[in-house]
């Protein structure tokens, strides 16, 4: 048998310590440890980016993670992203353009999209294609996607006044 | 996935000592989108892992008067975005911007992708037109080797079970350089070439329209990436023209050795090593002539 680690993870603000085993992924720990199951698991391989999560900032798929690589870590999950009931504005214009239809793809679309609009507020459709290569959508055909990401890049632009929306 | 032990070394003498004692039955993780992808799909079960992440000098990129090094556990995300690298080397972090997705490139790293060896790597090609140096750690010591001193065949390199690859060296930009890399796929991301093409041309500063030096390295058209001599052979000391570059780009195809398979047929493959040949000659051209 193998011997388990002790890691800490700082996941959606909350810090938790936990005994892993060397085998186990980060999903496996987002998902069955601690029931956060928004996090999906579509390939297994890094392909689809149903699994994307944000570690230390950057979107990484977390089926190809070890928990025991994560240690230290600061994780965000889809579940950390609305504030109480109030959902980001991210998950706002995804709802809105309709970008939404089975939902699967839909947290890792999200994430992805954070971390794009966290580096370059202003992307041009390319940059989006780009920055989203790695989530796939078998429902919408990615069109509505897109206009969901330039909305929420609209939204999150400073108002005329200079005070920007909360990202 | 299989059962393992994992270790979590902090030096390269510790990671050494742990392959002495595992041998065979260890895998070194850098990154994980290759290893751990082998070990869900069953071809690889080691009993060990020694991760690298926690040595520290791997993970290190110096810009000094000898060039560049690069740690072998840089993350390609941080070689894409390196304003050095993209100012001195673009055709490097042009290939590193090409692999897989942000996700992937956020995790996988420079080193993974050198040790992997697959045939289509897609640093593979870019570093090896740059005449890049690799550092190697063992039992006796570090050595040194050239990228053609690398790769044996598919998913088979010059390491040992007992070393490490710890740096890639780059030597200084030279005036009058330029490079490209060029990778075709049947999707624009997160696929696996069915042709790559690197290429790096020097000027003469004397003659300005004469080629002083070039290489080109080809991908996922024979059992490694290679270095096309015939190109070196039509070019060096001739007067460039947009004909001599076909002449070129038309003499890859002699030296290439591809195979028909799910993602292409041979004679594409050989076709496609031509064009993608032709384009990155064109654009290290027009970057190193500075247009």
């Amino acid at each position: 048998m193998s011997i388990t680690k002790r890691v800490r993870l700082r996941i959606n603000g909350i810090e938790h310590e936990l005994d892993v085993q060397p085998y186990e992924r980060l999903i496996d720990v987002l998902r069955y440890r601690l029931g956060l199951t928004g996090t999906k698991e579509g390939c297994s391989t890094g392909d689809c980016g149903a699994c994307s999560v944000l570690m230390d900032g950057k979107v990484v798929p977390s089926c190809l993670v070890l928990a025991v690589s994560a240690d230290g870590r600061e994780i965000i999950t889809i579940e950390g992203l609305a504030d109480g009931d109030q959902l980001h504005l991210i998950q706002q214009a995804f709802i809105e353009c309709g970008a939404v239809q089975c939902g699967f793809c839909t947290p890792g679309m999200i994430l992805a999209t954070k971390a794009l609009l966290d580096e370059n507020p202003n992307p041009t459709v390319e940059e989006i294609k780009s920055a989203l290569s790695g989530n796939l959508c078998r429902c919408t055909g990615y069109v509505k996607i897109i206009e969901a990401v330039m909305a929420a890049a609209a939204k999150l632009k400073p108002c005329s006044d200079g005070v920007q929306n909360e990202s | 996935m299989c059962r393992f032990e994992h270790h979590a070394p902090t030096t390269l003498e510790e990671v050494i000592i742990l392959l002495t004692k595992f041998g065979a039955e260890a895998k070194l993780l850098a990154g994980g989108t290759d290893l751990l992808v082998f070990m869900r799909h069953g071809r690889l079960a080691p009993k060990h892992i020694i991760e690298l992440s926690k040595v520290n000098e791997l993970t290190r990129i110096d810009e000094t008067k000898d060039g560049f090094i690069i740690g072998a556990c840089v993350k390609l995300r941080d070689i894409e975005r390196n304003e050095s690298i993209r100012r001195c080397y673009t055709h490097i972090a042009e290939a590193a911007s090409q692999v897989g997705s942000v996700q992937i490139r956020n995790l996988a790293t420079i080193g993974g992708n050198l040790c992997t060896a697959s045939p289509a790597g897609d640093m593979i090609p870019a570093l090896m037109v740059s005449d890049a140096e690799l550092r190697i750690a063992g039992t006796n010591g570090m050595r040194t080797l050239k990228m053609e001193e690398f790769f044996k065949g598919p998913n088979e390199t010059a390491l040992s079970a007992t070393e490490v690859l710890v740096s890639i060296h780059l030597p200084p930009p030279k005036p009058r350089t330029g490079g490209a890399f060029f990778k075709l796929g049947v999707r624009n991301a997160m696929d696996i070439s069915i042709a790559s093409a690197a290429a790096k041309i020097t000027m003469s500063e004397s003659s300005p329209e004469v080629v002083s030096e070039v290489k080109v390295a080809l991908g996922s058209v024979a059992p490694t990436v290679i270095l096309s001599r015939n190109v070196e052979r039509v070019l060096i000391g001739k007067r460039i023209s947009d004909a001599l570059i076909e002449e070129a780009a038309r003499s890859v195809m002699d030296e290439v050795k591809p195979i028909t398979d799910h993602r292409a047929s041979e004679q594409y493959r050989r076709l496609m090593a031509s064009v993608l040949t032709k384009r990155a000659l064109k654009l290290a051209l027009q970057r190193a002539i500075g247009k």
